[in-house]
Parts: structure tokens; sequence; C-alpha cells
């Protein structure tokens, strides 16, 4: 047992040793903004930078429902944004459990463990209005909108703006300009 | 068993954080600014504290665990189930005739291997008879796959007896994910040449549901050297092996949401195949032509709890029939499962409780003309299990969490046996370390106690060790057999440095102790490794995959003898890359090399490499055209050698297919 236990202790320092030599390490402490606290706020922000068109909305004074579909990541910070309007559109914050209830989402933030992969998620939303936002690696180029990446504890964004167009949507030259990348993506998948 | 994934599970007890469906609230840093009044250029200054993580899936988890996800599925050039496989280090592929695989992890391959657990959206695949899975009838059509799920290592503890040395999971698609109409169709040269799929989905609303029928004809394999075969001269080198087949099915899957909280999900299908082997006998080559059909249905039923957990409860049934010229095996399996999940107090905690019926009919088929043929005494036999489980998570710190876990089961084959798990993790959100401790069990199978040769001439009773003799029978299998016991010792260490890069390494040593003949051990197997695996984006349209395994692995005899051959091949590679060209074209490269296997007295397994090419054009949403290249350096090798069987070899083989999908 001695011999074995030494031999696979061997074997996992070794691999630890190495793994240590390419992992990044942990950046000095500053004071700083939660990462769902600076994320939520960009969601406001789109809010400020993309154009919905007028068609997407029922009334002048329907509300913009920003949806989050899956885990909800953001805690109280969403709660903060709610009331702010969108044009003359009250934002309103909301949080469907079943995929029938994303229709009309003016955003959807499609956090972990939703029902369907995010591809698949966004397949699904494949219509005009909606704005499809994820932290999923990969999420731009499977064809979602807007992918929040983290560069050195900064908030990042990859843009699909073909996936933005297509959904009938604006975005402004300055969202594109502050974006880390702009794919042109086809979309994955069927 | 109920249809779960393992994610499901691996979230819930392993990853770093909260649990399924719990908010993971960020933890708010002093903020004196109000971050809304920031604009964008401001926002993108602000340094984050990283959440603790909400449950990452895979990445967390504190095990060996691959997931080969949809757009792996996608690019494979290969259509056949086992081949994606292949991609994972630390498994072991071999195809060894024209319709066969044989699929180890971290063992020894062979036809009979029964040490992994395989199982289709959490429903049991493998059969019971001798614990072993007949990949042939998991030829699905990928296009109906959304994940393959892949754990290397012991997971006994949560899944059950025969999770010894991994675990692979397959996941079917929802029919919301493929909702319209799919028209698929391949043929070519080499296995498969012809395959066809049919598929309505439609997903509205509270309910979707999906209906695929499945059509796959494979090829011959060609005949290998008499160095590398069992035929013994009996064949010739490149000509046509007798080993074609063709498998039909139909599947269906429904998925409803009942209100907020609950959902349940129903699948079900027939599977009908037809294939041809030849076999050994007496030391002549005879053909064998084999039948198998089968049906199953199986229902789950989950609901949300308010403390974030939730219960679970799944039944599934199975009616399988396999019938050749050896053989008439038919079997009945019947699952229950209920489960919850939830918090208690400081723990995250999931248990369960399972019950499993299995009954068998292995019939001889031409009883009164055979020698000294294969079966089971008595024809008709079976068990049944209850089993429980209970498995703990303590977040002792937001960076390190300790997991213990048990399951006992108690069968009409074994008394209470125990399977005790311990692990650790910790980390942040770009770095894991885990370490475990495992002990688990394959438990005895209905081959291990009622193997049997009916009409043995008197003469040669005595060789073949009989424990009981009734007239010409004898039956060698022992009703005192216990279970085979792996102990499992395992490290591993995961990053993603950056969005482009990521990588996972594992260090383990698995300690087998057989003992299933006559109460006394047989032998012990000790299997030492390490596996790593990264995966890194050179540019935004180029994705790269890497794999290594090396394996040590010797078996002890009882002796205290060493065996000095190894068990299976020292190194394997994996490679494989996706590249889009343009929005319409992309090109994707799957190549693997496994390094030679001596065998004693037997001639080795030649070192080996494949390389499989896929070229895709979509001119258009909904429509595509892929030219596949399988086996591209021609290299017609043996990959598996099964002492009883013929095997055969395949060689380059050049497949088109088409998809056309529509509302």
């Amino acid at each position: 047992m001695a011999v074995r236990v030494t031999a696979v202790l061997r074997l996992a320092a070794r691999a630890a040793f190495a793994a240590m030599l390419v992992a990044t390490p942990a950046g000095a402490q500053l004071p700083r903004a939660s990462e769902y606290a600076v994320k939520a706020a960009f969601l406001f922000q789109f809010t400020r930078f993309v154009r919905w068109p007028e068609a997407a909305f029922p009334a002048p004074d329907a509300p913009f429902r920003l949806c989050v579909w899956g885990a909800d990541p953001f805690g109280s910070e969403l709660a903060r944004i709610e009331g702010n309007r969108y044009g003359t559109h009250p934002i309103q914050v909301e949080r469907p459990r079943r995929s029938d209830a994303l229709r009309g989402c003016h955003l959807v933030y499609i956090g972990e463990e939703a029902p369907l992969a995010p591809g698949d998620t966004v397949r699904m939303l494949d219509r005009p209005g909606v704005l499809t936002v994820s932290s999923e690696p990969g999420f731009a180029e499977a064809g979602g909108a807007l992918e929040f990446v983290i560069r050195e504890n900064r908030v990042r964004m990859v843009i699909n703006a073909r996936a933005v167009r297509e959904g009938g949507l604006s975005p402004s030259a300055k969202l594109l300009e502050v974006a880390e990348r702009v794919v042109d993506g086809v979309g994955g998948g069927p | 068993m109920s249809a779960r994934t393992l994610a499901f599970r691996i979230c819930l007890l392993l990853a770093a954080g909260s649990s399924i469906g719990i908010a993971c609230a960020a933890q708010s840093a002093e903020q004196d600014v109000d971050l809304l009044s920031l604009d964008l250029e401001q926002l993108l200054d602000v340094e984050v504290e990283l959440a603790s993580r909400a449950p990452q899936r895979a990445f967390d988890a504190a095990t060996a665990i691959y997931v080969i996800d949809r757009s792996d599925i996608e690019r494979s050039a290969s259509r056949q189930l086992p081949d994606l496989l292949r991609q994972v280090p630390g498994l072991h592929v071999g195809r060894w005739d024209g319709n066969k695989w044989a699929v180890s992890s971290r063992n020894a391959l062979g036809r009979f291997a029964s040490t992994m657990l395989v199982m289709v959206d959490g429903r049991h695949v493998y059969t019971p008879l001798y614990g072993g899975v007949r990949w042939e009838q998991l030829n699905l059509p990928l296009d109906d796959v959304e994940r393959i799920e892949v754990v290397r290592g012991p997971a006994g503890p949560l899944w059950g007896a025969n999770a010894v040395d991994g675990v692979v999971n397959i996941v079917t698609r929802t029919g919301a994910a493929t909702a319209g109409t799919l028209v698929a169709a391949s043929a070519g040269s080499g296995s498969p040449n012809g395959e066809l799929v049919l598929r309505r989905a439609v997903g509205a609303g509270d309910a979707s549901y999906r209906v695929t029928a499945h059509y796959v004809a494979l090829d011959e394999g060609v005949y290998l050297p008499t160095a590398t075969s069992t035929h013994r001269g009996a064949r010739i080198a490149g000509e046509t092996a007798n080993d074609a087949g063709t498998a039909r099915r139909v599947d269906l899957r429904a998925d409803w949401a009942a209100g907020e909280r609950a959902s349940a999900t129903l699948v079900a299908g027939v599977f009908d195949a037809d294939f041809d082997e030849e076999r050994l006998t007496g030391g002549a080559v005879v053909p064998n032509a084999i039948a198998q059909r089968s049906a199953y249905a199986q229902l789950q039923w989950r609901r949300a709890t308010d403390d974030g957990g939730e219960w679970r409860f799944g039944a599934a049934a199975t009616r399988g029939v396999v019938e050749d010229d050896i053989a008439d095996d038919r079997e009945t399996l019947v699952d229950l499962d209920l489960q919850r999940a939830g918090a208690a107090g400081p723990l995250q905690l999931i248990w369960g409780l399972g019950f499993r019926h299995y009954r068998s009919t292995l019939r001889v088929p031409d009883l009164e003309t055979c020698r000294a043929c294969f079966g089971a005494h008595p024809e008709r036999g079976g068990n049944d299990t209850a089993s429980g489980f209970v498995h703990g998570r303590w977040q002792a710190s937001p960076s390190l969490a300790v997991v213990a876990g048990v399951r006992l089961e108690s069968s009409d084959y074994v008394d209470f046996e125990w399977q005790p798990t311990l692990r650790i993790v910790a980390g942040d959100r770009q770095r894991t370390l885990w370490a475990a401790a495992t002990r688990a069990l394959r438990t005895p199978t209905r081959l291990d106690r009622d193997l049997a040769f009916y009409r043995v001439p008197d003469a040669a009773l005595p060789a073949f060790g009989c424990l009981e003799i009734s007239g010409t029978t004898c039956r060698v299998g022992d009703r005192d057999s216990e279970p085979w016991e792996v102990v499992a010792l395992e490290a591993g260490f995961r990053a993603q440095p950056s969005a482009r890069f990521g990588y996972d390494l594992v260090a383990f040593e698995h300690d087998f102790r057989n003992t299933i003949q006559r109460g006394a051990t047989v032998g012990r197997d000790r299997v030492q490794g390490v596996e790593a695996e990264a995966r890194f984006a050179p540019a935004e349209r180029w994705q790269i995959g890497i794999g290594y395994a090396n394996h040590r692995g010797r078996n002890l005899r009882a002796s205290g003898a060493i065996e000095t051959l190894p068990l299976l091949p020292r190194h394997s590679a994996m490679l494989r890359s996706s590249l889009a060209l343009s929005p319409a074209w992309s090109f994707d490269v799957q190549a693997s090399h496994i390094s030679s296997l001596p065998r004693g007295a037997a001639p080795p397994l030649q070192a080996q490499a494949r390389v499989d090419l896929r070229l895709a054009w979509r001119p258009r949403p909904g429509l595509s055209a892929t030219l596949a290249v399988l086996d591209a350096l021609d290299e017609v090798q043996a990959e598996y050698i099964e002492a009883l069987k013929i095997n055969s070899g395949a060689g380059r083989g050049v497949q088109f297919g088409f998809e056309w999908r529509f509302e």
C-alpha cells in the first residue's frame, strides 16, 4: 500500500507542478465590484446602445422585458435596473422557467443550467426583437448576440454583429467599438 | 434507474459554489459608486471580483470527466457513436469486426469487459448477463445525440455496481432542440456504407416531442494477416470478410413541463438488427448470424423543491433478445429509482433509492446435436437488486469543498456491499485541484454464477472443472462468486487560463482484486496512469484539442508472480482540429495514435495511427453536404483480437453525406 500511495502522490505532484507552471497567477488584489454587478450594469447599458424596433412592443407603455433564462447569477443586482426605462418602456425583470414564457422578451440573459444548451436557446429564440446575452464561452460564435468574457479581471464583450442585426436590432457603433471582438458568425449548428 | 445526467449529479455534489436551482448571488463587494451611472468605457475599466462559482458543470467536478459536446458530435467524420469515444484520453476503443466494437476505460479492451457503466439518458444499457456492453446496439443516429458524458475512474458510490473504471452517459436531444423535419443520408465505401435518418420533431409551449427512424448498413471488413487474427490461415488477408450488418431503430422522446416546477420526460424505442460474424469452433472457422431485437421505455419525473433542490422519480423497462447459432438470450430489465437532492443545514445532500429486476432465459439453440455447448444452468435466472446511496457535500470555505458518499447494495447475488468515496476539491473560477479515494465494485453477473456447458462427453467432464454435474450438464459458474473490487486513488488539476485555452490533467492508480472463481482470488490488476487534455483556439475560426494517456497496467497473479505483459497499450494520443474555412465551409480532422501491445506468445497488436477527415459545406441554413475520409492512412490493422471470433480490419473509406432540415 505504501508503495502505491507514494507512486500516486509522485504522479500527482508531478502533474500539479506542471500545472502550476502553466496556470495564471492570481492577480493583485484591488478594490473591486462584483462580477455580476458589473455585468448587470452592462445589461443596462445595452438598452442604451442597442435600438429595438418599435414593433417589438405591443404598446407605447408596454414593458421592456429583461429575462433571465436558467440559473440567475445576478442576485439582487437586476433589481436596481428595474424601474429604469427604455424610451417609454419601463424595464421589467423576469425569470421565466418555461421556454414559451420567453416569447416577447427583449433581452434574454442565458445563465447556467438553462433547460437548453445556449446554442439551442438561440435557435429557439430565432425571431426579431430579441437580444441574447450569455457568459457561456463560445456563445457568440454559436450564434448568440453578446458574450461576456473576463480579461484581466475586467468584463469584456464579444459581439456577433450578424446575430444582432438578424434580430432586427441596431447596435450602436460605440458598442461595436468597445467590443473585444466582433464576430460575423454564421451561427453554429442547424 | 431514472434518467439523469452526470452533469446533474456532478453539479450537485462537486461543483464549487451553490447548487442547482439556487441563484448564486454575487457576493457584493463594497460598492461606493453606482455602477448604473457609469458609462460604457468606465464600466470596461472596473475591475471585478469573480463570482464564487455557480455550478460550471464539468469544470469543478472532483472527477476525471470529459464531455463530448454537440459541436464535437457534429464535427465527427465518423457517424458511428463508438468512434467518437476515441477522442477521450483514457478510453480505449477497438472495432474488431465489421459491426462490433470493444470499449474500455483505463483497462484492457475486451468483448466481455464488464467494468464500465454505460447509459442512455441515465438508463443502464449494459447487459447483466455478463456485465458487458453490446456497442453495436448503441449506434444511435448522431443527429439525435446532444452530448456524451464520460467519467474515467470508479463512480460506483454514486452510480452503482459496474461503474468500476468508467461511466459513459449518452444524452439524447429533446424535441425542442431538434424542432422541424430532418432528412439525412450518407453512403460510400468503408464502414458503414449507408445510413438514413428521418426525424420529425415539434416543440411547442409546454411540450415537445421527437420521433426518429434510423437505418444503417454496415460494410464488411477485410480479413487480417494470420499473425493478427484468429483465423489461423483459414482466410486470406485482404479478402472481404463475412461480417456485414444492418440495424434499424425508431426512437421517441417527449418532454413536458407541468407548471413552473415539475417536468417529465418519456423516451421509448425499438431496435432490430442483423449482424454477420465468423467464429472459431474446434479449430474451424464457421459463420454465425446474430439477430438482435429490443424495446425500451422510460419515464422520468422531476419536481423542484423550495430548498433549491428537487425530487426525481424514474421507471424504465427493457426487453431484449439476442439470437445466434450459439445462444438464444432473452432478457427483461425493470428499474425503479427515486432520489432527492437539496440542502440540509450546511450540507448539500443527495440521496436515492433504487430497485432493479432482471430476468434472463438463455437457451442452447441446437441442444439435440451440439457438443459441449455454451449455456446457463438453470436456463432461467436473474436477480433483484435493492440499493441506496447518500452523498453530502460540505463547503468548508469558498474555495474548498469536501464530498463524502456511500452506496449500499444488496441482491440475490451479493449480501450487503458498500462502496464509499471521499473527495476533496479546491479551486477558483479558473483552476480546480481535486483528489479522490474510492472503493467500487463489479458485482457477480448471471454468467459468473450460472455458466454451464451442455452435452459434455463423459471423458471430457474432468477437463471442464465442473462445480456441479447433472447428467451431461456441467456447471462451471460459481454460486459463491464474490464481487470484484477496485480501490482507486485519483488526483487532477484543470485550468482555464483564458477563454481560448484550457487543460485538464489526471493521475490515478486502480487496484483490482478479482475474486470470481471458487472463492479464490484469481488475480490482481494494477493500472497506473496519467491522462492529459488541452483545448485551444489559435484563431477565431480554428479550435484544436489534444489528448494523451499513459497507462501502465499489470496483472499480479495469485501466486504473487507479476505478469510482465501489459494489460493495455502504454501510450495513446489524440488530436482534433476544427477549422471554419468560410461561413459555408468547414474542415475537421480527428487523429489518434496508439502504441503497440505485446501479447506474449501471441503476436502483438501493432502500433496504430488513424486519421479521419471531414469537409462540410453548408450553402444555406438547413442544408449541408459532407465528404468524410475515414482512416485516411489506410492502415488495415487489428484493433482488438477476441479469442473465439474472427476479427477484421477496415482500411480507408470515403463517405458522402447529405442533410436537409425544414420546418
